[in-house]
């Protein structure tokens, strides 16, 4: 009895399971129609694989569980019973203890009607209740799901299904990298959301569920939006540049020994830009003809204008400047030595000719700076950095102007940047090399001995401070206080009033001096995501995608009295019509 | 060997569905149709049980009654109850008699109680006091007279009948009494084809006259015979669940809330249990079933519960409130595998 008994229960289990499976189908499909009809209100978008994974997997689940759940003998007994029309033969034979005759007889009696029993027969397998409410729902489901989306009523060969298929993939490609960035501390909750919204609107095209009126006031929603994320982003990455830099240069400057009054005393007398400007009139025309320094590197160095113009200039005005200044100092001598001259004229004539030797030794010095940079825009590391910055830049620019790229562009696009990105981290490790680090010590700590010595300006060490990109503290260039280059002692002079030079801030820390020189940098378009990953400038391309699908949609059924506002509206976006 | 073991359950199965079978059709040569209510009265002769048969006058009781004891040759007597009827109309009474030597003594005379079978015909018509004459015979099978007390013959069958209508002037049983009844059995009218045959075989020449085909030791034994039906604990459990059913107040049925004012007494489980296997044997059966218990519960039930004045004035009768306790039951039972 018992084998007959397991037969009948593995028949049970696969009916068990076929009514499992029923309830897992009808919830999934109830759960489906619940996804359909929010995706009817637009509330959520869904798709056929993700309805027919749920229902499907939902099944699967419960036949499993239909199959597997415990099944006592008993109760297949009390089952049999009841299907078979046994009249609790099996039950009794299972459950009376009693060793009687009569027990004997209604094991053999149950036995005997067990065998009878045919399985098949006994638990058919019939579309009943359930897998009737599970057929029927994922009918309505599926019915709801294909009456929600229009466009699978619609000719799909029609201009306007054609042109609303090309606006939905524009808004997808604007949408899709914005849904890809990540969530860190710069933000990123506000580009997904956007993105979101764009997907919104890009589903909603697709299903021809967005009235032009209303697709036309979304449009401009999310395109204020965009703008000022796209402005708070570019803030929020100007700032941590900013104080990345600030970071880095006052830590290489701790280690290097250069106290911020050191560097107070750094700046480019006035008589010395006086000079370099009578020394250009007097070459008048040959100053362009200078020294080939990557305005990129000045600019990193904050320099203000007058130093940058001297480290400019060729050898030839140098050199007149030189032999003026000589001159200028062999007449002093001279005249000084006259017994004649008047204690008065004598010291008016000594103390400007330690101006004049000042300045020869500024010009000196300029061109040791000269040679330092040189040597910097020599370095390998130096060049790779620059190398990377520029074409980040460059890659940071297509993708602004990529409306017109394919997908496949736009990948490669990626691609590159997310390259580039690595070679600056790669690079960025490099500098927190402790041996790296050591070398550039090392430089450092000569030029500062060489400062110190009288041998390089503060000026060149400032230069070879600001080395590296991103170093420039924006502080305004002292008058060289102290260092004499030549024969004879060097005097530090810490009198203020023989500091001759007037500062002249025309910067302060942190900020650029807009009305001076450029400045290196690497727009980043938001919505981005520093360090890590970059995306489509969506500022850019979001409008056109806009217009496009705007046109789209204006082709199909934009009343005529209309179309002027819709036109004018999408030139007020900014964008190429 | 226990006396359990040495029962031969196949033989003595057998046996049991030919003797009622041939009983069931010889009193059918008399009885025409009325076959539910034939067939109850033989499933308490079976169980040892008194049956009280509810039927308007004529249809055919005393003739059961009477058939019956002819085709078990056993001794029949009948009681017409009236209200002046005395207790000792029933059980018997001793008399002074004298005998031969003219000695003068009370001798017993045993009252018509002291039969086989016995119809107590209209037996609401009597007053409480000579109804409750009838327990002792019932429950006890003995009459107490005098002191002395006198045994009923074996197999020992009261067979009370009363009347629906005409309710004046008449007793209704007390509810220990009715308790003491096995089955109640409501009997109805002939349909049209029976009566007709009823016509035919009362007006014309030919009279059918049961014969014997049982005993009473054939009573005996089959009484012995239901013992050994198996009840799995399910279909007691079922049984059980029926009568917990009918008390208000507790696990009761909402119709029995509605309706009863109280419920059947513990009798009313052992009779629907017994009455099951008789019903077992009588289907070729060594185990009781659910239909078993479904089966016996209206007439086991239906006079044991009392129904409220709610039930009066909405016209339900113990029948209806008996079908929706069972309706109850079923309902709370679930495909145990759930496929």
């Amino acid at each position: 009895m018992e084998n007959k008994l397991k037969s009948v229960a593995r028949r049970i289990r696969l009916l068990r399971s076929w009514k499992s499976l029923s309830i897992g189908l009808m919830v999934g499909a109830v759960l489906a129609l619940i996804w359909v009809g929010l995706d009817y209100f637009s509330v959520v978008f869904t798709e056929i694989p993700f309805l027919i994974t749920l229902v499907v997997g939902l099944g699967l689940i419960g036949a499993a569980i239909g199959y597997f759940r415990n099944l006592n003998p008993l109760d297949v007994a009390r089952s049999v019973d009841s299907r078979a029309g046994l009249k609790d033969r099996l039950v009794t034979a299972l459950q009376s203890e009693d060793d009687d005759d009569f027990q004997r007889k209604v094991r053999e009696d149950a036995e005997a009607h067990l065998n009878d029993v045919e399985p098949k027969k006994a638990y058919p397998f019939r579309f009943g209740p359930w897998p009737g409410a599970a057929f029927g729902s994922i009918l309505l489901a599926g019915a709801v799901f294909w009456l929600g989306n229009s466009t699978a009523l619609a000719s799909k060969n029609s201009p306007e299904a054609e042109k609303m298929k090309e606006a939905v993939a524009k808004v997808e490609r604007v949408a899709k990298p914005l849904s890809e960035v990540k969530v860190d501390e710069l933000g990123g909750k506000d580009e997904q959301r956007l993105a979101n919204e764009l997907q919104k609107m890009a589903k909603q095209l697709e299903r021809n569920r967005l009235d032009p009126e209303e697709a036309k006031a979304k449009a401009e929603e999310l395109g204020r939006q965009a703008q000022e994320l796209t402005d708070k982003r570019m803030e929020q990455a100007r700032a941590q540049m900013q104080s990345m830099q600030q970071k880095y240069a006052q830590e290489q400057l701790q280690k290097a020994n250069i106290t911020p009054e050191q560097l107070e005393s750094m700046k480019l007398s006035q008589e010395l830009q006086d000079l370099m400007q009578e020394t250009r009139d007097g070459l008048d025309g040959d100053f362009q003809q200078g020294e080939q320094l990557d305005q990129q590197m000045l600019d990193s160095l904050n320099l203000d204008q007058a130093t940058q113009e001297m480290l400019k200039m060729s050898q030839k005005e140098r050199d007149a400047m030189k032999e003026s200044l000589e001159q200028q100092i062999n007449d002093i001598e001279k005249m000084l030595e006259d017994p004649n001259l008047s204690e008065q004229a004598r010291k008016e004539l000594s103390e400007k000719m330690k101006e004049l030797q000042d300045l020869l030794s500024k010009v000196q010095y300029s061109e040791e700076v000269l040679k330092a940079l040189q040597d910097l825009q020599s370095m390998e590391e130096y060049q790779e950095l620059s190398k990377l910055m520029s074409e980040m830049q460059q890659a940071s620019e297509q993708m602004q102007n990529a409306q017109e790229l394919t997908d496949e562009e736009m990948e490669q696009l990626k691609q590159k940047i997310a390259q580039l990105e690595e070679q600056m981290e790669e690079f960025a490790k490099q500098m927190q090399d402790p041996e790296f680090r050591e070398q550039m010590r090392k430089q450092m700590q000569e030029m500062i001995d060489a400062m110190k010595r009288g041998e390089l300006s503060a000026e060149a060490c400032k230069t070879c401070l600001g080395l590296m990109p991103g170093m420039s503290m924006g502080m305004p260039a002292p008058t060289p206080g102290g260092a004499y280059q030549g024969e004879g002692e060097n005097r530090k002079n810490q009198d203020p009033q023989e500091l001759k030079g007037q500062t002249d801030t025309k910067a302060v820390k942190g900020q650029r001096d807009p009305t001076k020189g450029t400045e290196s940098y690497v727009e980043i378009k938001a919505p981005t995501t520093l360090g890590t990953k970059t995306s489509v400038p969506y500022d850019k391309v979001l409008p056109q995608y806009k217009d496009k699908a705007e046109k789209a949609m204006s082709d199909k059924s934009i009343p005529k009295k209309h179309e002027k506002r819709v036109k004018d509206y999408f030139n007020s976006l900014g964008g190429k019509k | 060997m226990s006396e359990n073991a040495s029962i031969n359950a196949e033989q003595e199965a057998q046996w049991f569905r030919d003797t009622w079978a041939k009983l069931r059709d010889e009193i059918g040569k008399v009885i025409v149709g009325q076959d539910e209510v034939v067939e109850g009265v033989l499933v308490c002769l079976a169980a040892n049980g008194h049956v009280l048969l509810e039927g308007m006058p004529g249809l055919g009781k005393t003739l059961l009654i009477r058939t019956l004891s002819q085709a078990l040759d056993l001794s029949f007597s009948r009681l017409q109850f009236t209200p002046d009827m005395m207790p000792a109309d029933v059980t018997g009474t001793n008399v002074l008699s004298e005998d031969a030597s003219g000695k003068r003594e009370f001798a017993f005379r045993k009252g018509p109680v002291f039969a086989h079978l016995v119809l107590a015909d209209e037996i609401n018509r009597a007053t409480p006091k000579t109804q409750s004459a009838l327990l002792e015979a019932m429950q006890e099978r003995q009459v107490t007279v005098g002191g002395a007390h006198y045994s009923l013959p074996e197999p020992f069958l009261i067979m009370a009948t009363q009347n629906p209508i005409e309710q004046e002037g008449t007793y209704p049983l007390p509810e220990a009494q009715m308790d003491r009844f096995f089955y109640k059995i409501n009997v109805p009218y002939p349909t049209k084809k029976d009566l007709a045959e009823v016509v035919k075989r009362t007006t014309g020449t030919v009279t059918s006259e049961a014969g014997k085909v049982a005993s009473g030791a054939d009573v005996l034994r089959a009484r012995k015979l239901i013992g050994h039906v198996k009840v799995a604990e399910d279909v007691l459990n079922y049984a059980l669940q029926i009568v917990v059913a009918t008390h208000p107040g507790g696990e009761a049925a909402p119709i029995s809330e509605q309706y009863c004012r109280y419920g059947a007494s513990p009798r009313g489980a052992q009779t629907i249990i017994n009455a099951s296997k008789v019903y077992a044997l009588m289907n070729g059966r060594f185990n009781v079933s659910r239909d078993d218990v479904k089966k016996a519960a209206k007439p086991a039930l239906r006079h044991r519960l009392l129904l409220n004045f709610e039930a009066e004035a909405d016209g339900i009768g113990a029948d209806q409130v008996v079908d929706g306790i069972v309706q109850f039951v079923e309902s709370q039972g679930r495909d145990p595998v759930g496929a």
